[in-house]
């Protein structure tokens, strides 16, 4: 993640830059973030449901969890070549070209580019954008929009898909000079089998050509398919085609992208980067049996979707990186206006809003298979029933389909099924969940939507833990014991931190303070949190919050919360920034501490004052951006004690 | 934290942009009116088609060679149209215009098509149970056509970044079912140049 320490520095240095768009960003940088506080669920988590009904051959059910979830606007996209994608498992061919033709048209019209998607993409987050489909994407459309067409037996109109692929993949391929993988071999192959059956014999035999050129420029770690070399043999010595029976299989569920965050603690902010991951589900049939009337054929891979995708990601990884980073930086100016507008404690607000908004882009067309497999059985013309019969990788039979067909003489028949994963090989949604619309609508007095408070407090009990990502105290509070700081530095900080009460599960009550200087003395300004963690501090499972001029309310915690529980530092790596004792007078008293020094990211220095007399092991810690200059944060611990109560109500 | 005022502002102007487009907008423009939205195969297209060769064809020397030999006027029958081009492009909607304009003109007859008389034979079949004997129409009766109509769309595109030039030609003939002969031969081409929207 050489990227985010990079861009961390980028950020201290470009915020100076930065400061000059410092008006209109704060208003539109601010509403923003605040308006497009996301649900919790990305795509590929929210999808699931539908892939396990279609896993289950329960189409309709799968239809119906595809309509729920409601993709519009930026994900129109994904609703059509979904729904498209279902429409032909059922057979509903004409009905799935419909779809099909209208996610043709939606990913032009996404051709060209909107400003307000492309500001939007670098003030919130990549989701924002409308998904034009990936390349790969678009050209496996013509392929499954002409398969609709063969298997209507309407070869004229199957033709007509191979022309508009031609055009199509010709201008991705101006686009994307270096991308081998983007040749659309499988639609080329099965393009010259169009061609050959309207007629065309000369087309034909140039898009096989080009198609075997195509799997040779992909390169996919499959080879050639066999039957298509045996085709342009054939074709060059004028022989006509064969009467036979052409079967597609749908194999497996396609790609998906999972999301990556990384989080770092830098002074005292805290920065999120979140990069979309691939993810390769497993492919169940290894090989199809066609058979009938006892001859047989065995099927080839005549395409790799899920090299596809990988590749497809590894070429729009850096653009997405570089996205995210400046993103950063957009939202590291928008603290800093936060800030100076709204004092510390708005700029401490900002700053968890925009970890919180922070999310990739996990958008793809998951329902596309994760290879295709096509067995061709030569039959004479006629009536015939077939069995397609898969088969595992040990030889093991997952299933078969029973099919009968009519072929015309000296003409193909085309047939195709599906075989998604078993239910437990897709990966279910973890514990996803959109928040209730109520829950991201502003209260009406004007404060901040429930949800995000959630969010605001698991991020706030991150620092509060972990101090610039470390804690360095040799031992952590006990049960009862509490810890008040104050802060000689201009920042909302950690006013108090107390380990209420251990319960015998192992769960524990923790309760956080936070003041802005301004408010030190006035009670009912303080942000108080109370929230129950899961043993060692691991998870956040329950919280209290008591915001400046609100009611105490239990807040919503889901699955997924931004808090990260602190981390550890070694014995030895402690004792190797020790750099001697040094007496230190705090609001708590004198101490003889242990001085420990630490450099952060590279982009400055933090310094710690260790002592085994006080809880938490901590007397005083700061840190400062250059060596010899002032510090950005500074806490001293100001007194501390026992018997902590809770003082929310929590039990 | 925003104030009240804020997030009213905020509110508000969410609302007033999501509120544009209330209720569907329909206004009606002339048959004759040129829109082009998409670049693709359009109305305007496929009459400048039938305009075309609705004129060539009434003026070819064929009919008046066919009157002259067999002192009837011609039967034509559409066979087939077909599409080779990038689009799925409806043929029907200029072949209907040159049927009408050919009985119109009352110098061509026109006849059903393969698809059409399978209605009306299974009419006569049906007539010769059930209708009276005056009004039952025998089988055997129907007019052969002299001329069948057939025809191709072709396209050309030559495509680069967002701009592609998409030419058109449509050639229909008609021949003779007698010696197959092309007695007629009409042609229209079209070229359009389509640029897409850098912005949206």
């Amino acid at each position: 993640m050489g990227n985010v320490i990079s861009g961390i520095k980028g950020i201290q240095a470009l915020i100076k830059i930065g400061n000059g768009f410092r008006r209109w960003f704060f208003g539109f940088a601010a509403i923003s973030m605040v308006l497009a506080l996301p649900g919790c669920a990305t795509y590929s988590a929210s999808i699931g449901q539908m892939e396990t009904a279609a896993a289950n051959r329960d189409l309709d059910g799968a239809v119906k969890d595809l309509d729920s979830l409601k993709l519009t606007g930026a994900d129109e996209t994904l609703h059509f070549l979904n729904k498209a994608t279902l429409l032909r498992l059922q057979g509903n061919y004409s009905e799935s070209n419909k779809y099909f033709d209208h996610a043709k048209g939606v990913m032009e019209k996404y051709n060209a580019i909107s400003v307000t998607e492309q500001a939007g993409s670098v003030v919130v987050n990549d989701t924002l954008k409308a998904y034009e489909g990936l390349p790969h994407e678009q050209l496996m459309v013509y392929a499954f929009e002409a398969l609709n067409y063969l298997q209507s037996d309407n070869i004229e109109d199957a033709a007509v898909e191979a022309r508009q692929f031609d055009v199509k993949q010709h201008l991705i391929a101006e686009k994307n000079v270096k991308a081998k993988y983007l040749s659309g071999s499988f639609v080329r192959y099965l393009n010259s089998m169009i061609y050959e059956g309207a007629g065309e014999k000369d087309e034909a035999r140039i898009e096989m050509e080009k198609a075997i050129a195509s799997y040779k420029a992909q390169n996919s770690g499959f080879p050639v398919p066999h039957a298509l070399t045996e085709d342009l043999k054939r074709i060059e010595s004028g022989k006509p085609a064969p009467t036979e029976t052409v079967f597609v299989l749908h194999n497996g569920l396609g790609p998906t992208l999972k999301e990556f965050i990384a989080r770092v603690a830098s002074g005292s902010n805290l920065y999120s980067l979140a990069l979309p991951k691939f993810e390769r589900r497993h492919v169940p049939v290894s090989r199809v049996v066609l058979s009938s009337e006892g001859t047989t054929a065995t099927s080839e891979i005549v395409e790799n979707v899920n090299d596809l995708a990988e590749q497809s990601l590894k070429d729009r990884l850096p653009a997405i990186t570089a996205r995210a980073i400046a993103r950063l930086v957009a939202k590291g100016v928008a603290v800093n206006e936060a800030k100076k507008k709204g004092g510390d404690f708005a700029g401490f607000v900002a700053n968890i809003a925009t970890n919180v908004s922070e999310r990739a882009d996990t958008r793809s067309w998951t329902l596309l298979p994760g290879n295709i497999l096509m067995a061709r059985l030569p039959l004479p013309a006629g009536k015939h029933k077939l069995t397609a019969t898969y088969y595992s990788a040990s030889g093991n039979v997952l299933g078969s389909h029973d099919f009968e067909v009519v072929i015309k003489p000296g003409r193909k028949t085309f047939a195709s099924d599906y075989f998604l994963n078993s239910s437990d090989n897709i990966r279910v949604a973890e514990g996803a969940e959109t928040p209730a619309a109520p829950a991201n609508v502003a209260p009406a007095g004007g404060g901040v939507p429930v949800a995000a408070i959630g969010q605001y407090a698991s991020v706030a009990f991150t620092y509060a833990f972990s101090a610039g990502g470390y804690w360095l105290g040799s031992k952590d509070l006990e049960p009862g014991e509490w810890t008040k700081w104050t802060s000689s530095t201009g920042q909302a900080y950690v006013a108090e931190k107390a380990f209420l009460k251990k319960e015998e599960n192992g769960n524990e009550w923790w309760r956080i303070v936070f003041n802005t200087k301004e408010k030190e003395k006035d009670a009912s300004k303080q942000l108080i949190f109370e929230a129950l963690f899961a043993p060692q501090r691991a998870r956040l499972l329950r919280l209290r919050a008591q915001f400046p001029g609100q009611e105490t309310g239990e807040i919503p915690v889901t699955e997924q919360q931004y808090y990260f529980p602190p981390s550890k530092l070694t014995r030895e790596s402690i004792e190797g920034a020790v750099v001697g004792k040094e007496s230190v007078q705090v609001g708590a008293g004198q101490f003889n501490a242990s001085k420990a020094v630490y450099s952060v990211m590279g982009a400055g220095v933090s310094e710690w004052w260790l002592t085994d007399k006080v809880p938490g092991g901590v007397a005083k810690y700061l840190f400062k951006a250059k060596k010899d200059g002032a510090p950005a944060l500074e806490m001293e611990l100001d007194s501390y004690g026992k018997n902590a109560k809770s003082v929310l109500g929590s039990f | 934290m925003l104030s009240k005022r804020n997030w009213a502002l905020i509110l508000v102007s969410a609302a007033a942009l999501t509120l544009g487009g209330c209720g569907t907008e329909v206004k009606r423009i002339d048959v004759g009116e040129v829109k082009d939205l998409s670049g693709n195969w359009n109305d305007t297209d496929s009459r400048l088609v039938s305009e075309e060769m609705i004129r060539d064809s009434l003026s070819g020397g064929w009919i008046t060679r066919h009157e002259q030999k067999s002192k009837k006027t011609p039967a034509v029958i559409v066979q087939s149209v077909r599409n080779l081009s990038h689009e799925h492009i409806n043929t029907r909607t200029f072949i209907s215009d040159l049927e009408r304009a050919f009985v119109n003109s009352g110098r061509v007859d026109v006849v059903a098509s393969k698809e059409e008389r399978e209605d009306i034979r299974n009419e006569r079949v049906d007539q010769d149970t059930n209708a009276t004997e005056e009004s039952r129409k025998a089988a055997g009766k129907e007019a052969g056509a002299d001329y069948s109509l057939q025809g191709t769309i072709n396209t050309i595109i030559d495509a680069s970044g967002k701009e592609q030039i998409k030419f058109y030609q449509i050639d229909l003939t008609l021949i003779s079912i007698v010696d197959n002969r092309k007695v007629w031969t009409g042609q229209k081409k079209l070229k359009k140049d389509v640029t897409g929207a850098t912005f949206r």
